[in-house]
């Protein structure tokens, strides 16, 4: 019996402990702070950061959190950093100190990036034994679920924050629009599959479809064109300066105008691209599933430089004034010169890293496996 | 060896489960083939950016070559799967299918038809070199597609905090591994034809059916190509990325292709009628055109012997489970006058341990003379039989030759071309001069050189060869070697693949088969005047190929050919073949005369080259813990560690038998033991400390507390794969302690016996249906300390398995137990696998002797029940009549015991046999039967 009454009190404990804690911000809550408040932190999806990262990166904090990731990232505002992981939980942190302020757990996988709207944290959940998932709206002030809704589809490809609504595509290219609130405004069959990550310009939706259509759909979601430009896509769409810029499966970079879809250019990589390019004032940046990674010139397309590591480039990197942070999915942070393409410094880990970073307060943020997430912090800018 | 005692069941269960790995053996390691090391491989490690290739030092150059494939393989699919496996990948490369065969990273048998595995316990790839360089690679892609979808598989599970992995179906695994690595080709499109024309198509919800089968691999690479075609190529990955969202892989499917199951399957069927229902306008089954000679079994290598007033025909085939040489009688019209007469048993000696079955391993020389070839020791034989004496003439092995095919006499009988692969893997031409008894060979590289035959004049070889270059480089074409000036030529030049060529009786016409218009089909060269190719002409059209052939005069052959999924020999006549369909098809020869190289690993990609170290790293770690009435509460765990080839094993055995806190430290029981099975002598040492309450069986409720420790040595030599001798030796310092009626006692005692044991039996669902087992034994046990214990031993068991048709048999079991002297441990009796309807281990005695007497039979082949909501089906029900008679005693005999009945047999998922028994003992010296029936239910295999 007194055996018995310790195990009892062991799995008690245990149960306790594993019970999931609320999302809760009391305090330093700000509305008014911009942080990074979607993937790419704009509709149109831009990675790029006027600034330098300089050579020395300090190690802040890493902690694992026991939850991986897709190619996803995080989000962040007022000193906390949101984060979502494939065991279905989303998680707050102190970026400074990287407690765990609170997590919530649903059944399923979340594979995008959680959108911050006001007070609420949006994130959507494909939902175990079900081809449904949930559009969760979250209170993290309260500390409760405000709103949830459900969608016919897998929500793989990233939000649309617009200022109008909340866009997803679903997997079965059906186009959802919500708005902040929790309402659903339509749900949308465009036609075909999509697995690339859409992006937003003069209110329209820009994405590529599975069978190589450039599709820009208008926000009331009647669709303004739909144009064979590729065999493919599967790589994400950004828009610079009036173009719009996306990787198909057979190693093209397409260049093209968004508003008719025509392409201006395109450039012929070694393989099959996945992830959304990035580009700063004068360069486009991108790598493939082959390990090699691009410069172009963004009005061009002209190679400027080009390496190959051993490794694959599944999840999209940032640009800075001097350098490149790029993930390679073998377990490597790459530091890449973009001036050059000098890889200037290597962070290894053991295992894959799949999380688009973000620089945020001054600090570099980034996974490694199993939802190891680490802080490095800029030390001179 | 005595047997297991009940008292030690918690490890008979973890050791019985972890090393039970094969129906090859018996259930204790009792019997069982033996995996036999001819050879002392020398290892060699190189070390390139993702694999660690361990192969033997003569093939190198072939490593290099796997080793560019490997790194080739390892870049395509890491886009393929959008996944990077970050551990180094363990390659290892043996020379040939019997170097292969040796390897003890499997721990069970590896038959003929494996040709590569990727094993869970340490990640480890295995690939025989099959002495084609198209195959290898082949090889290597398909075992990497396992190693990447294993890894991501994996990864994904755990990202998503999943408690447990959800694995595709077998057929999915293989079929991926199939279609990401391999492009259609002539055999997985002639078993394709074959099961949709003749109604054989196994549909997705039912491949249960064909689990394991060549048919499954080629079903499920189709399906895949066609789920690529109908729904695109990303939902293939998508069916391994959707595999943690549900239960069940029909989940899977039904929502990655959008689809229910029935639907799928209807659409692909129908895919595929529409693709091959129109070959029946111009192509015709072989049962169509042909006559059949045999309709049983698998039939192959045809040669024809014509005496003066009869044909008879001389063939290889397993048509009992056997492979073995047959022979046949056939009319002027070429059909058979009586049944196929086994001529040479294979697979049942040393000297002819196994046939390379669907290869061209038989000859027929003027001189009435037939040459074969089988597996004879660690290496391939030639034999010579005399149809005339009815003998086998002559045997021949070669030390550098390891693989032997296709042997083929000169015209005047004096020499045996033949293809082979020596120790570096190459597959060469070599000529065998029967009277100085040796061998030359021609070519010495790694094009695969195969099938040669001497031309008419025997003057020329011709042989079929991938060493074709230039726009058509690598396709098997015809080359001629010219004995005199060693020169090699081209005869044909086509795109498609060549092999078997032959020469007609009377017209010497060269005919061989081809696979140009998508099977293998028979063609014959054409050539102008001047006796240059100018080209091949189509001779049959059947939808289905024909393997290997032999001319009975210059238009009617005999071949072995496909059909059915059973490959039967066939009689045709080409004269019956109308000439609207002998298509001619010219060569345009376009080479430089060069050859195509295949290029090793580039030196960047070389980190380091090392001969082989042995480093040690878990296989397996186990834990259970067990409680029941009778022992109480047991826990215990083993651990093994082995070496990478797994030549080296140490296992680490601990559990405790505690009831009381103040138990815990003297019930400790470890083992600790090496095992050794690199050389042909296996060895296995070890030491042990044992304790725990044990059953005297002599009162089934006496007991009493023993504590043992000591040590023991093994030895195992292999006479041959079906016979060994063991050698075994221990030290056991023994304590026992009083709990009732039982004196204590203490015991230093030695314990040496040797066996003998041959096993050649071949295994039916539930157990052995022919061939024989054998075990004796004579041991002697001795307390060299104190006197308290001293008998010998002695045992001989032997069983032999009467086949009466190809699924039911009579087994005869006689076996004798004899421990005499003092303190001699008892044997045991009772129970499903002895003297059945007695209770189990009731029996017991010092001496103890046991006779059975069994008929094996087929009972219900399969039986289905459809529920609403669920199906059930069982297949393969055996039945069983026996009889039974025996009994144990110490020191007076006083009765025999038997038991009469019938029983069941089920083999569940082909790992345990569920076994019911009906019948009635029989008493007093067989002169009483129990009043009513006893009914026994219990699991195991048949005697």
């Amino acid at each position: 019996m007194g055996f018995l009454k310790k195990l009892v009190l062991i799995l008690s404990v245990i149960a306790l402990f594993s019970c999931q804690q609320q999302l809760l911000i009391t305090d330093k809550y700000s509305r008014s702070e911009e942080g990074i408040l979607s993937y790419g932190n704009s509709p149109e999806r831009n990675f790029y950061y006027p600034t330098n990262l300089g050579d020395s990166l300090k190690q802040l904090w890493e902690d694992d959190y026991y939850g991986g990731v897709g190619n996803s990232s995080v989000v962040a505002q007022n000193g906390f950093m949101f984060f979502a992981d494939m065991g279905g939980r989303v998680s707050i942190i102190d970026i400074e100190t990287g407690k765990k302020i609170g997590h919530v757990s649903y059944k399923g996988e979340i594979v995008t990036t959680p959108v911050i709207s006001n007070r609420r944290i949006i994130f959507g959940v494909n939902d175990e034994d079900s081809p449904n998932s949930t559009v969760i709206f979250y209170d993290f002030i309260e500390g409760k679920k405000s709103k949830e809704i459900i969608v016919k589809g897998i929500i793989s490809n990233e939000f649309i924050r617009h200022p109008d609504g909340l866009f997803i595509l679903l997997q079965n290219g059906t186009l959802v629009r919500l708005e902040y609130f929790g309402s659903k405004n339509y749900e949308l069959d465009l036609g075909e599959d999509v697995y690339s990550d859409p992006a937003s310009y003069q209110d329209k939706i820009l994405f590529g479809d599975r069978i190589g259509n450039l599709v820009s759909v208008n926000l009331d979601g009647s669709i303004n064109y739909k144009k064979r430009v590729a065999t493919g896509f599967e790589s994400g769409l950004t828009i610079n300066d009036d173009k719009y810029y996306i990787g198909d499966i057979d190693g093209n970079l397409i260049c093209g105008n968004p508003g008719s879809g025509a392409i201006l250019w395109q450039f012929k990589a070694k393989s099959k691209i996945v992830i959304t390019p990035i580009l700063d004032i004068r360069n486009l940046y991108f790598g493939d599933l082959g390990g090699n990674y691009y410069c172009l010139d963004k009005e061009s397309g002209n190679l400027i430089w080009e390496i190959k590591i051993d490794g694959l480039f599944n999840s999209t990197g940032i640009v800075f004034d001097d350098f490149i942070v790029q993930p390679d999915y073998s377990g490597k942070i790459l530091i890449i010169n973009k001036l050059s393409g000098n890889i200037t410094k290597t962070i290894r880990h053991d295992n894959r890293v799949s999380l688009s970073p973000i620089f945020y307060n001054n600090k570099l943020i980034y996974n490694s496996y199993r939802g190891v997430l680490h802080v490095m912090e800029r030390v001179h800018e | 060896m005595q047997k297991l005692e009940p008292n030690n069941t918690l490890l008979q269960i973890i050791v019985i489960a972890l090393l039970l790995t094969s129906t090859s053996f018996s259930q204790y390691y009792y019997f069982g083939r033996n995996k036999v090391q001819y050879d002392e491989f020398d290892w060699k490690i190189l070390k390139t950016d993702h694999f660690d290739i361990y192969y033997t030092d003569e093939m190198e150059e072939l490593a290099e070559i796997g080793a560019k494939f490997a790194e080739e393989a390892f870049d395509r699919l890491k886009v393929k799967f959008n996944h990077f496996v970050p551990r180094r990948i363990p390659l290892i490369f043996y020379n040939s299918h019997l170097s292969f065969q040796q390897t003890n990273v499997s721990p069970g048998l590896i038959p003929e038809g494996v040709g590569g595995f990727f094993e869970f316990m340490k990640g480890r790839v295995v690939i025989p070199y099959m002495g084609s360089i198209g195959k290898f690679k082949h090889v290597i892609n398909h075992e990497l597609v396992h190693v990447f979808m294993m890894n991501k598989i994996y990864f994904d599970h755990r990202e998503r905090r999943a408690t447990s992995t959800n694995y595709p179906p077998l057929w999915f695994i293989e079929g991926l591994a199939e279609y990401w690595s391999t492009d259609w080709d002539t055999q997985a499109e002639m078993i394709l034809r074959d099961v949709v024309l003749n109604n054989n198509f196994v549909p997705l919800e039912l491949m249960i059916r064909i689990r394991g089968s060549y048919l499954m691999y080629k079903e499920g690479q189709n399906f895949l190509t066609f789920v690529g075609k109908k729904y695109g190529e990303e939902k293939v990955f998508q069916l391994l990325d959707n595999l943690w969202r549900f239960g069940s892989f029909e989940e899977v499917l039904e929502f990655t292709l959008g689809e229910k199951i029935a639907r799928i399957d209807e659409m692909w069927l129908f895919d595929l009628k529409q693709k091959y229902y129109p070959l029946l306008q111009t192509k015709y089954p072989h049962h169509i055109l042909s006559k059949k000679i045999t309709d049983w079994g698998f039939n192959y290598a045809p040669n024809i012997f014509k005496s003066d007033s009869t044909n008879i025909l001389f063939f290889l085939a397993n048509r009992s489970g056997y492979s073995s040489v047959y022979k046949v009688e056939l009319d002027d019209n070429l059909e058979p006058s009586d049944d196929p007469e086994l001529l040479i048993q294979g697979e049942q000696t040393s000297d002819f341990e196994a046939f390379h079955l669907m290869q061209p391993d038989m000859d027929i020389s003027r001189q009435n003379k037939i040459v074969f070839v089988t597996k004879s020791g660690g290496s391939d034989a030639l034999h010579f039989y005399s149809i005339d004496d009815d003998d086998i003439e002559g045997t021949f092995q070669f030390e550098e030759i390891l693989n032997i095919n296709a042997p083929k006499f000169s015209p005047d009988g004096k020499f045996v071309t033949f293809n082979a692969k020596d120790k570096k893997g190459f597959s060469d031409v070599f000529v065998f001069d029967m009277e100085t008894e040796l061998i030359s060979r021609i070519q010495n590289d790694y094009y695969d050189d195969i099938d040669p035959v001497f031309t008419p004049d025997g003057k020329s070889i011709v042989f079929a060869s991938d060493r074709t270059e230039g726009k058509l480089e690598k396709f098997y074409n015809l080359f001629s070697y010219n004995l005199e000036t060693r020169k090699i030529s081209y005869l044909t030049y086509i795109d498609a693949n060549l092999s078997m060529p032959d020469y007609s009786r009377g017209t010497d016409e060269l005919y061989f088969s081809s696979d140009y218009d998508g099977t293998n089909n028979l063609w014959k060269l054409q050539s102008d005047e001047l006796g240059t190719p100018i080209g091949m002409e189509q001779q049959t059209h059947y939808i289905t190929s024909i393997y290997d052939y032999d001319f009975v005069d210059s238009t009617k052959f005999i071949a072995a050919s496909f059909e059915k999924l059973s490959v039967q020999l066939y009689a045709m006549d080409l004269n019956e073949v109308p000439d609207s369909v002998k298509t001619f098809v010219p060569f345009q020869f376009d080479h430089n005369g060069s050859k195509w190289k295949a290029e090793g690993i580039v030196k960047e990609s070389v980190q380091e080259r090392l001969s082989y170290q042995k480093e040690y790293s878990l296989d397996y770690a186990v834990s259970q813990v067990a409680t029941d009435p009778v022992f109480g509460t047991r826990g215990g765990a083993i651990i093994s560690l082995s070496d990478m080839l797994s030549d080296d094993r140490y296992i680490f055995l601990l559990y405790n038998t505690a009831e009381t806190q103040n138990e815990f430290f003297s019930n400790f029981n470890v083992a600790i033991t090496r095992i050794n099975t690199r050389y042909r002598t296996n060895f296995a040492y070890g030491i042990f400390h044992y304790s725990g309450r044990r059953y005297d069986i002599r009162e089934s409720d006496e007991y009493f507390f023993e504590r043992s420790f000591g040590g023991f040595l093994g030895l195992q030599y292999p006479l041959s794969s079906f016979q060994r001798f063991e050698l075994n030796t221990s030290v056991t310092n023994s304590d026992r302690e009083i709990f009732t009626g039982i004196d204590a006692r203490k015991a230093l005692l030695m314990t040496n016996s040797i066996s003998f044991v041959h096993d050649n039996s071949l295994w039916g669902p539930s157990g052995p249906l022919d061939g024989s087992r054998y075990r004796f034994l004579l041991g002697y046990t001795t307390d060299v300390k104190y006197s308290n214990v001293n008998y010998f031993t002695v045992m001989a068991d032997a069983r032999n398995y009467y086949r009466l048709s190809y699924r039911s048999a009579i087994a005869v079991r006689a076996s004798v137990y004899i421990n005499h002297g003092k303190e001699a441990r008892r044997y045991f009796a009772g129970g499903s696998w002895d003297l059945r309807g007695w209770p189990r281990w009731s029996i017991r005695g010092e001496k103890l002797w046991l006779s059975s007497v069994e008929l094996r039979f087929p009972l219900i082949d399969q039986i289905a029940l459809r529920l609403p909501f669920v199906g059930l089906g069982f297949s393969n029900i055996r039945g069983a009549a026996f009889f039974d008679a025996g009994n144990a005693w110490d020191e007076e005999y006083l009765e025999t015991l038997g038991s009469v009945g019938v029983g069941l047999r089920f083999n569940f998922l082909g790992a345990i046999v569920f076994r019911y028994d009906v019948g009635k003992k029989i008493e007093d010296n067989f002169n009483t039967f129990q009043p009513g029936l006893f009914y026994q239910f219990f699991v195991g295999w048949d005697f």
